[in-house]
């Protein structure tokens, strides 16, 4: 009769085992979700109040957890320093690199002059562990001074923003500014631009999720149909753009899962109200 | 969703020519090619019939590529 029982034995292993995978799984979706909720705090903490403009910013991870970022910074001259920017890879990894890009920006945002002084400084501290990672971060860093209406920018490596001119309605690219991805190279000193804006006009930021953004056929989303719902949308606050375009991508993506965050930050000049 | 890579050796000159996508879920594949350059003094990448490529992508050619420069390989 006992020769059965090492069988026996065996399948109370197996359920044992099994036992174990399922509670390490949960363990793992609990920290992942965990994890979720950090990086949504931190991505989604305090939009600026500023008188001469508002702004907002938003992120939609293609999985629990993204590598997207976005970020500002009032500064205390008044300016408002904002950062958009794409990490290398995706989930987990990431967003670990998310965390420490964030933590680069907000450390040199102060004491540091301008957008491409910014970059420089944030390029200098990262380097060494990005290229021990074998990684790289785009980021669009920008100043706007509400009080004059100028907007100054620079690239690492990141796309140009739109720009929609409030008076004439056209959308077009910033002035190309260049410079390379942090991580990329050592030393990097990186250039930028100034451009005036004058009122309604609207800076969009965004990441290569939004245009990239794919249907079940697998057409892409692409920035003819980013442009024209912006040119739809234009005219109403910068909360009612954002929603505009992300129901259009929602429209579009008709739900099928997303390869890439999805992230896109609003700037719009309303200076007159305010009296500037 | 795939990546094939043709080698060709051409005396101390290795080419590598991608096809397909070179994202997240094919880098492997790059990866393995790579631990044969101890040899070799070129390294060529032909990406010509490359349809899709990612930040994870972009990420391997720039390994690469600093790969190349420890081992003293031109690229």
């Amino acid at each position: 009769m006992y020769k059965y029982r090492p069988t026996f034995t065996q399948r109370e292993r197996v359920i044992d085992n099994q036992q174990i995978m399922d509670n390490m799984d949960k363990t793992l979706q609990r920290e992942i979700n965990l994890a979720r909720n950090i990086q949504m705090q931190l991505l989604n903490g305090k939009t600026p109040e500023f008188e001469g403009g508002e702004v907002i910013g938003s992120s939609l991870p293609a999985r629990l957890i993204g590598g997207d970022y976005y970020d500002f910074y009032p500064l205390v001259n008044g300016k408002i320093r904002i950062v958009v920017g794409d990490v290398m890879g995706k989930g987990i990894p990431a967003a670990m690199l998310m965390i420490l890009t964030r933590d680069a920006f907000r450390r040199v945002a102060e004491i540091t002059d301008s957008p491409a002084e910014t970059l420089t400084s944030m390029n200098q501290a990262l380097y060494e562990d990005l290229r021990t990672l074998k990684s790289f971060v785009t980021l669009i860093c920008a100043d706007y001074d509400p009080k004059t209406g100028i907007f100054t920018y620079a690239s690492a490596g990141h796309h140009l923003p739109l720009y929609i001119n409030g008076r004439d309605k056209t959308i077009k690219e910033l002035p190309k500014v260049s410079g390379i991805m942090l991580g990329g190279l050592p030393d990097q000193v990186y250039k930028e631009m100034s451009i005036q804006l004058d009122e309604q006009d609207i800076i969009f930021f965004y990441t290569d999720g939004i245009v990239e953004a794919q249907n079940k056929d697998g057409e892409q989303y692409k920035l003819e149909r980013l442009v024209q719902t912006l040119l739809e949308n234009h005219e109403k606050s910068v909360g009612e753009i954002e929603r505009s375009v992300m129901d259009s991508i929602h429209q579009f993506t008709q739900g099928v899962p997303q390869k890439d965050d999805i992230t896109m930050v609003l700037l719009k000049v309303s200076r007159q109200k305010n009296g500037y | 969703m795939s990546l094939t890579v043709n080698k060709k050796v051409k005396g101390k000159t290795l080419i590598l020519k991608v096809k397909g996508v070179l994202d997240i879920s094919t880098v492997h594949v790059i990866a393995s090619y790579l631990k044969e350059i101890d040899h070799i003094e070129t390294l060529i990448f032909d990406l010509s019939d490359l349809e899709l490529i990612d930040s994870t992508g972009i990420g391997t050619i720039l390994n690469a590529i600093y790969l190349s420069q420890e081992k003293h390989i031109s690229n």
